[in-house]
C-alpha cells in the first residue's frame, strides 16, 4: 500500500463525557474517523462543537470515555501517562492557539528541546534546528527569547517546534486563532508546504472560513458529532 | 518506514542539561522570590553551621575544664577500685603500667597517690582529698600549675599546695605550717607537718576547698605506701580515649587493673554533652522543617504559575519522571545556592568566632565547665560543614518532592488551558 492511501489513524465510536459540577456533558459523541498518511485536514465547527476535545484525544492528552483510537495499528487510547508521553514525543507535533513556548528559552532552544527529548546528538541537533529555522524564516531570531517575539513569529516557532522531530501527525488547535489574517494565512501556507514536502499528516481545527478553505479535507463537527466529511479543492 | 512509537527514555545527560538551564533561568526570572527563599534557607544553613561550631567549641571547653581540672581523659586503677571508696587502694605492680603506656603510644601521664585527709591549722580544720603528685608529670594532665598564682607548684618534701580559698578559710598564708592527718595504708592514723608552699585558685570554689597536693614521695611517706600509687591519669585527645583505653586494657590484665575513659569517670559531663546534642538536633529539626515549608511553598507557587508550561512539556512528550526531575532540579538549585551562601557566611563567622570567641562571663556563673576560661570559641569541623550542606540539599529535595509529584500528575488538557 502506498503512503498516500495508508491508513494512519482510526477512531471507532469515540465518546468523551465530562461531569463538571456533577453535570454530564458529552463533548464527543460516537465519532468514527479514518485519516490517511499525508492528508491535510481541517476540523471545522463552532465553539463547543468538540474540535479541541477530539484533537486532545487523538494526541493522547486525554482518554475517551469509550471507543478506541488506533495509530499505525497500535491502540493509543488507553496508554499510561509515561507511554503516552513517549508516543507524543515520537509521533505527534502540537501547535496551540496560544503558542505555548517555553518562555525562558530562546527560539533555537525551544525548537531544539524536542530533539533533546528524542535523544538526538548535539551535532545533528544543531544542523536540523538551523535548517528548520531557515525553512520557517526564523534564522535571524534564533537567539532571541520567545517572549520578545510578535504573535506571528511565536507561532512560526511553534510550527518549527512541531515539525523538528519529524512527527507522523501534526495536531494544530486553532493555530491562527491569535494571529491577524495575514500571519494566519502565512502559517497555514507554511504548514501546507511542509505537508506536501514531507508527507506529514496535518489535522488542524478552525472556525474561520478562510482558514477552513485552505484544507484538502474538511470534517465538520457539531455537538460532538461529525455532520459532514468532505474532500475539497484548495481555496474552496 | 516503521517507527517504534513508544521508545525513548525519561533521562539523558542532554535532557538533564536542558532542564538545568530551564530551572536556572526560571530562578533568575523571579529574582526577588528566589532571593527571599535562598536568603531564608541560607540563614538556616548559617545558623546550623555556626551553632554546630559553637557547640563543638563549648564541648571542647567543657572537656578541657572538667578533664583538666583533675580527671584526665583516661585513668588506670586497681581492679576493685570504686570512686566512692575512702580506703587507700594502691595499684599492684605499678612498674607494669609504663611499658603498657609506651606500647599504646601514650606520652602524657601522671602517677598519683590519693587519700582522704584532715588538714589542721590552729583551731581550724577541713576535710580534704590529698593528692600525691609528680609536679612535672601532673602539669601535662591538669591546669592546677597554671592556676598557681603564689609560691611554687614544684613542691619540696615538706611543702603542701592548697587553694587560696582554703587558705583564707583556715587563716593561712604562704609558708604557714599545717598538720595533715591521714589513715595510712595499714590503717593507722598518721600525721605530718607541712608548710604552705603554693596557693592556687581555679575559680571553682567546691574544688578549691577540697583539694590539696603533696609531692608523690611526701604522700607515699605520710601514707606509709612506699613506691605505691593509687591512680594513673592519662591525657590524650578525648576522641581517641576509647581506642587507647582498649589498647591499654589489652596490655593490662582486667583482673588487676581497670582502665576507664572520661565518659565513665565524669558521666555527668558526657550526659550533659549528649543533652546538648539532643537539644541541638531538635532545634535543627524545627529549623529545617521551616526551611522545607519555605521551599515547598516557593515550589508550589512555581508549579501554580507554570501550569501551562508543564502542560506544554507533557504535550511535547516529557514523561512524568521528566517533569519530576525538572521541578526537583529547580528545588535542588535553590537549596544549592542557599547552602553555598549560608556556608560561606558561616565559614566567615566561624573564623571570627574561632579567633575572638564570645565571652560568657556575663552569661554564666563559675562552674566546673569553664575553669579553663570563659571565652567560648567556635570549632568548625569539616565533616559538620559537609553534613550541614547534605542536610540542606536533602531538605530541598524532600521539599521539592511533593510539588514535583503534583506537577507530574497535572491533567495536560487542564494545564494547557490554564490562564
Amino acid at each position: 500500500m502506498s503512503d498516500a492511501t495508508r491508513i494512519q489513524l482510526t477512531l471507532r465510536d469515540i465518546t468523551r463525557v465530562y461531569t463538571p459540577n456533577n453535570h454530564q456533558v458529552q463533548a464527543v459523541a460516537g465519532i468514527n474517523l479514518i485519516l490517511r498518511q499525508g492528508e491535510f485536514v481541517c476540523l471545522a465547527g463552532p465553539s463547543g462543537s468538540g474540535k479541541s476535545t477530539l484533537l486532545n484525544l487523538i494526541g493522547t492528552l486525554d482518554q475517551p470515555s469509550s471507543g478506541t483510537i488506533h495509530f499505525d495499528n497500535r491502540e493509543i487510547s488507553s496508554l499510561s501517562r509515561s507511554a503516552s508521553a513517549l508516543f507524543r514525543r515520537s509521533a505527534i507535533g502540537f501547535i496551540f492557539q496560544t503558542f505555548n513556548l517555553i518562555p525562558v528559552l530562546t527560539v533555537f532552544e525551544n525548537v531544539e528541546y524536542v530533539l533533546v527529548l528524542q535523544g538526538i546528538g548535539t551535532d545533528e541537533r544543531q544542523t536540523r534546528v538551523t535548517m528548520m529555522l531557515a525553512a520557517t524564516g526564523l534564522t535571524e531570531l534564533a537567539q532571541r527569547r520567545v517572549t520578545e517575539l510578535s504573535g506571528g513569529q511565536q507561532q512560526r516557532v511553534a510550527v518549527a517546534r512541531a515539525l523538528i522531530g519529524n512527527p507522523l501527525l501534526i495536531l494544530a488547535d486553532e493555530p491562527t486563532g491569535n494571529l491577524d489574517s495575514t500571519s494566519g494565512a502565512a502559517i497555514l501556507e507554511l504548514l501546507h508546504h511542509l505537508n506536501r514536502e514531507h508527507r506529514t499528516t496535518i489535522l488542524y481545527s478552525s472556525h474561520d472560513p478562510r482558514i477552513i478553505s485552505l484544507a484538502d479535507r474538511v470534517i465538520l463537527l457539531q455537538d460532538g458529532k461529525i455532520i459532514e466529511d468532505r474532500i475539497q479543492p484548495r481555496g474552496a | 518506514m516503521t517507527r517504534n512509537l513508544l521508545s525513548g527514555s525519561s533521562f539523558s545527560l542532554a535532557l538533564f542539561t536542558a532542564h538545568l538551564q530551564i530551572a536556572l533561568r526560571n530562578i533568575l526570572r523571579h529574582r526577588r522570590r528566589s532571593l527571599l527563599t535562598v536568603a531564608a534557607v541560607a540563614f538556616s544553613v548559617f545558623c546550623l553551621i555556626v551553632f554546630q561550631a559553637l557547640i563543638a567549641g563549648l564541648h571542647q571547653k567543657m572537656m578541657e575544664s572538667a578533664l583538666n581540672l583533675d580527671t584526665g581523659v583516661i585513668q588506670i586503677h586497681a581492679a576493685d577500685f570504686n570512686r566512692n571508696q575512702t580506703r587507700l587502694l594502691p595499684l599492684a605492680n605499678p612498674g607494669a603500667i609504663a611499658p603498657a603506656l609506651a606500647t599504646a603510644g601514650i606520652t602524657s601521664f601522671a602517677p598519683r597517690l590519693k587519700a582522704q585527709a584532715l588538714i589542721l591549722a590552729g583551731r581550724h580544720s577541713a576535710s580534704v582529698l590529698l593528692s600525691g603528685i609528680n609536679p612535672s608529670q601532673e602539669a601535662t594532665i591538669t591546669l592546677v600549675r597554671q592556676k598557681t598564682s603564689q609560691g611554687t607548684y614544684q613542691l619540696g618534701p615538706d611543702q603542701i599546695l592548697i587553694s587560696k580559698g582554703l587558705a583564707e578559710a583556715l587563716g593561712l598564708t604562704l609558708n604557714d605550717s599545717i598538720t595533715l592527718m591521714v589513715q595510712s595504708l595499714f590503717g593507722q592514723t598518721r600525721t605530718g607537718r607541712f608548710t604552705v608552699g603554693g596557693l592556687f585558685a581555679t575559680g571553682l570554689e567546691s574544688f578549691d576547698q577540697s583539694h590539696v597536693y603533696l609531692s608523690l614521695t611526701a604522700a607515699q611517706t605520710l601514707l606509709e605506701a612506699e613506691d605505691a600509687i593509687s591512680e594513673m591519669a592519662i591525657s590524650c585527645p578525648p576522641a581517641q580515649a576509647a581506642e587507647l583505653a582498649a589498647r591499654l586494657q589489652q596490655s593490662l590484665p582486667a583482673a588487676t587493673y581497670q582502665v576507664k575513659v572520661w565518659q565513665e569517670l565524669v558521666p555527668d559531663l558526657a550526659q550533659l554533652m549528649e543533652l546538648n546534642d539532643a537539644t541541638f538536633r531538635l532545634l535543627i529539626l524545627i529549623l529545617f522543617v521551616i526551611v522545607a515549608m519555605g521551599i515547598a511553598n516557593t515550589m508550589t507557587t512555581v508549579i501554580f504559575e507554570r501550569f501551562r508550561e508543564f502542560g506544554t512539556l507533557t504535550a511535547l512528550g516529557v514523561t512524568p519522571g521528566g517533569i519530576v526531575s525538572l521541578v526537583m532540579t529547580e528545588s535542588l538549585l535553590l537549596g544549592l545556592f542557599a547552602a553555598l551562601t549560608g556556608s560561606l557566611a558561616a565559614i566567615g563567622a566561624c573564623a571570627y568566632l574561632a579567633r575572638y570567641g564570645i565571652d560568657l562571663t556575663h552569661f554564666t556563673s563559675a562552674n566546673q565547665y569553664f575553669v579553663a576560661g570563659s571565652v567560648l570559641k567556635a570549632i568548625l569541623i569539616p565533616s559538620d560543614l559537609v553534613l550541614a550542606n547534605v542536610i540542606t540539599l536533602a531538605t530541598a529535595a524532600m521539599a521539592g518532592l511533593y510539588p514535583a509529584w503534583k506537577a507530574s500528575r497535572l491533567n495536560p488538557v487542564k494545564a494547557l488551558s490554564h490562564v
